[in-house]
């Protein structure tokens, strides 16, 4: 088990699908009735529908094999998201086990309508690291809490479209110009305002910002709900 | 209403990617509270913050790390949530935006008010800053003037209650006013119903900054 667990990708068993929730069998029929099925059957929208599966199975039935392929899959790449930002191996790794606890504890809060998985999951991760860097503050209630999840139909189709638009921006982040995608990186991976990317990149301040702009427009089409 | 007025969309790049002081956090965070389109790119920014994360080389956890992880969740298996949330919609009972509230649990008429100009208040928040940006609210009467100056750092105010002036644009509740520096500024109160308002301001030690001269009083600088 243990070997298994530090290798990310041995859980990757692509097509073998958790079936007993009676959410995602209704989020396959209806997939199915809208033509979403051969979609659903490409191999990157697996991936984030599955994760989707297994939250749901650790916040119905705590379940624990479920929880173990997300931490197999999760826990090593926060760590490479977290020692980017600076924090120490030690450090590091403490803070992915407080994520990883957050995702156990609050699986049942996860909203698979909101936001797809690894995003739900990014965002515990970022704001631990900033709650650890202001500790000093007084410790406060955590906001941002998203109400309960829901599950009917129309919802499960939504949460199907998120974890499809997480890959898809996956693929988005790899067609950006050499010149945004340096500046996404540096933000979201190096933790540089943007005046200390101007100074790093030796470039002014406006034109980080419009890099910046012209990136995150691009990557938005994605969603479709931009103009 | 829908504010009118919004931060630029790199800001809200910036809060998801968690790269903002928290000054600048709560500025923005609470203006996106208010708007429901700066909403939507806030949750877009954080999705490519995941796509990000699903992206990266894994680095390999310690050996036994999982081990350590189950002991620990075993440890504090009682504190699991049961889906039952606080719901996050919208506003305090302070009627603050819910990321503002938090600075100001007893409400802000309790606050150590300072006077900064004829009809014009203002107070710091205490907040942690990384570099130095600080956190306000300042209030003026109908019809005062805040001043006409160049500005130093970049400053971002959010408008809580009542409306400003500027240029013949009006600012009015939830809108966010993002300034540059060097921009010039003029702003004059509602005649009507005066404001109060949120800013962020950097480089206070600039004595050009708008917010900055206007908040010196109290900033000891
Ligand atoms: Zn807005």
């Amino acid at each position: 088990m243990q070997a298994g667990l530090a290798y990310p990708n041995s859980f990757i068993v692509i097509g073998v699908m958790p079936m007993h929730a009676r959410w995602w069998g209704r989020l396959m029929q209806d997939a199915g009735q809208r033509g979403g099925v051969s979609e659903l059957r490409s191999p990157t929208d697996s991936i984030g529908a599955h994760h989707v599966a297994l939250i749901r199975r650790v916040a119905d039935s705590s379940d624990r094999s479920a929880f173990a392929d997300l931490y197999t899959y999760y826990a090593p790449r926060l760590k490479t998201y977290l020692r980017r930002l600076g924090s120490s191996e030690a450090a590091a790794e403490e803070l992915v086990q407080e994520v990883m606890l957050q995702v156990w504890r609050k699986a049942a809060l996860f909203d698979p309508t909101r936001a797809a998985v690894t995003t739900w999951i990014f965002t515990i991760a970022r704001n631990k690291r900033i709650d650890a860097l202001r500790r000093e503050r007084r410790p406060e209630i955590e906001a941002g809490d998203p109400p309960p999840a829901v599950y009917d139909a129309p919802l499960a189709e939504r949460a199907l479209e998120l974890a499809y638009d997480s890959e898809r921006l996956q693929d988005a982040l790899k067609t950006l110009p050499e010149s945004q995608a340096t500046v996404i990186s540096m933000s979201f991976l190096e933790d540089k305002t943007h005046s200390m990317i101007a100074d790093e990149l030796d470039i002014p301040l406006g034109t980080v910002k419009s890099r910046l702009r012209l990136a995150f427009r691009r990557l938005r089409h994605v969603f479709g709900d931009f103009a | 209403m829908n504010p009118r007025h919004h931060p630029a969309s790199d800001w809200l790049l910036a809060l998801g990617a968690g790269t903002l002081d928290e000054a600048q956090a709560t500025v923005v965070a609470a203006h996106a509270e208010w708007c429901p389109a700066c909403r939507v790119k806030v949750d877009c920014a954080e999705a490519i913050g995941g796509a990000m994360l699903a992206s990266l080389p894994p680095t390999a956890m310690s050996v036994g790390a999982f081990d350590r992880f189950l002991q620990c969740m075993a440890a504090t298996d009682n504190l699991r949530e049961q889906g039952s949330a606080p719901s996050l919609n919208g506003f305090a009972h302070s009627g603050l935006p819910l990321s503002l509230a938090k600075f100001v649990p007893q409400g802000i008429d309790v606050l150590p008010w300072k006077h900064l100009a004829p009809g014009v208040r203002g107070v710091r928040l205490p907040i942690h800053s990384r570099r130095g940006i600080q956190l306000c609210l300042f209030e003026a009467d109908p019809g005062a003037v805040f001043g006409s100056h160049t500005h130093g750092g970049s400053e971002m105010s959010l408008v809580l209650r009542g409306a400003y002036h500027v240029n013949g644009l009006r600012f009015g509740p939830g809108d966010s006013e993002d300034s540059e520096p060097g921009s010039r500024h003029m702003a004059v109160a509602d005649p009507e119903e005066g404001c109060l308002c949120v800013a962020f301001i950097e480089g206070v030690n600039r004595p050009d900054g708008f917010l900055a001269r206007l908040l010196q009083p109290f900033t000891g600088l």
